[in-house]
């Protein structure tokens, strides 16, 4: 027997939505299996199961917010001998009386994390609804579109009001990891102008033989170049937890996603010092899709051992970041701009960006920092051994 | 048989398949679709490889800057789609 509880994706998350069941009473499941997708203030992740086994009772019905520790289901695991679950369920309401389960309902039809909290928002049931997304999913448009016209629309104001700041739930979550971060993390902030112009040129030689589906974009370069670069200044790799810092050996890259519907979230490519080029590229264009359509997994967000923030092409010229904790330290790059550039007693115009590094001065100085920023530069002008 | 009308609303389909969270139809086919729909460099790349893939053509990096809008896009994959054709 297993459970499979509601997970905590942070320590600012004390409760999970249940969007849609991936799996029914009876359906076998592979350790790792995706069996649910779940809504956090974060986003919207899948849930995987930790045991193999059988479906044997489904707890919790979709759409039903429920405290972190909460069981979903109940698995009849494959190895009587399974470990216990590492940690007890939370404190937390007992589980919903065993009585009819609510399980082998029709699934909810796909629907897009904009659209489930459109409708959420109004008040409409996703089930009467026909999606006109990818395979009949539901999308926003289709949450408003069948809406009649409000009842009594204010009269001059534009009619479009913006929903409340606080009231989103991934601002929420961000502010409260922020201002958690500005009030304990004593950030100190460095910054250092780097030439592009050997790494883009390498690239689009690189990238002049391949098919579009798998040329490298600069931000991949750029993340492949913070993991080779942190093998010389490794300290900036980990976490501050309980007053002490522990150091990580495996680099897991958060990378900053800003979500079209508001907020930024940071799924990690685990192990990206390990990993070639091709595969940060292939990884991160997997992150930013699945981010697009709420399907990132738990893990994946609660990975990251150090973060980096790219402004990208259309942004501006630096970013200031601020640490996620636990973690230490954050990279930030701003957008590649052209700016002149003396190299070898001549002025010549180069592609150049400004890295940022902020840091837990708990952790490390502004001396190794600053070697980081400089081990960054010296492996962008090396770009064929990225 | 690949008229520039359905050529523009599957083109339409792709990208809301690469990010689902825009809307088509609200997309201005003359405006370019990074600024227009806030897509970054990968979704952007994402559109113009599954584009690619849908009409089995290549589009070299040479082409890519100039491929801003939807218009754009229908005239492009309309040629190339023409010239394999006839090759």
């Amino acid at each position: 027997m297993a459970d499979i509880a509601m997970p905590s994706l942070g320590a600012d998350m004390d409760a999970g939505t249940l969007v849609e069941w991936l799996v029914g009473i009876g359906d076998r499941v592979e350790r790792g299996a995706v069996v649910a997708l779940i809504e956090t203030e974060k986003a919207t992740m899948e849930l995987e199961s930790f045991v193999a086994g059988e479906v044997e009772a489904i707890l919790v019905a979709p759409g039903t917010k429920v405290p972190v520790g909460t069981v979903l289901a109940r698995l009849r695991a494959d190895d009587t001998a399974t470990p216990p679950s590492p940690q007890s369920p939370q404190p937390s309401r007992p589980p919903p009386p065993p009585g009819p389960t609510p399980s082998p309902s029709p699934r909810p039809p796909r629907s897009s994390p904009a659209a489930r909290r459109r409708a959420r928002e109004l008040g409409i049931d996703l089930a009467a609804i026909t999606g006109t997304g990818p395979s009949g999913a539901i999308v926003l448009h289709d949450v408003v579109a069948p809406l009649p016209p409000p009842p009594s629309p204010p009269p001059s104001p534009p009619q479009r009001s913006r929903p409340s700041t606080a009231a989103t739930p991934i601002r929420g979550a961000i502010a409260a990891a922020m201002s958690r971060s500005k009030r304990e993390i004593p950030h100190y902030y460095l910054a250092h102008t780097i030439s592009v112009r050997r790494a883009l040129r390498w690239l689009a030689d690189n990238n002049a033989s391949r098919p579009i589906q798998d040329r490298v974009l600069p931000g991949a370069l750029l993340l492949r170049a913070v993991a080779v670069a942190l093998w010389d200044v490794p300290e900036l790799n980990g976490f501050w937890i309980d007053g002490a810092y522990r150091g990580v050996e495996a680099v897991h890259l958060g990378t900053a996603i800003a979500l079209r519907t508001g907020g930024v979230i940071a799924p990690a490519i685990l192990d990206a010092d390990q990993k070639s080029l091709d595969q940060i590229m292939s990884e991160l264009r997997d992150l930013v899709a699945r981010a697009r359509a709420g399907r990132l997994r738990g893990s994946e967000l609660t990975a990251a051992t150090i973060t980096v923030t790219s402004l990208g092409d259309r942004g501006c010229e630096a970013v200031w970041p601020i640490i996620a904790p636990p973690q230490v330290a954050i990279i930030g790059f701003g957008a590649i701009i052209e700016r002149p550039w003396v190299d070898t007693g001549q002025v010549a115009v180069h592609p150049t960006v400004v890295a940022t590094l902020a840091a837990d001065h708990r952790v490390t100085d502004g001396h190794r920092g600053g070697l980081f920023l400089n081990a960054l530069d010296r492996v962008l002008q090396s770009p064929e051994h990225l | 048989m690949t008229g520039e009308p359905d050529l523009g609303a599957e083109i339409l389909a792709i990208i809301h398949s690469v990010a689902p969270d825009v809307d088509p139809s609200t997309v201005d086919r003359a405006i370019p679709l990074p600024d227009q729909l806030d897509l970054d460099s990968m979704d952007y790349q994402n559109v113009l490889a599954a584009i690619a893939t849908r009409f089995a053509i290549d589009i070299p990096e040479a082409d890519v800057a100039a491929l801003r809008s939807v218009d754009d896009l229908v005239a492009y994959v309309a040629q190339a789609v023409r010239v394999r054709r006839s090759s």
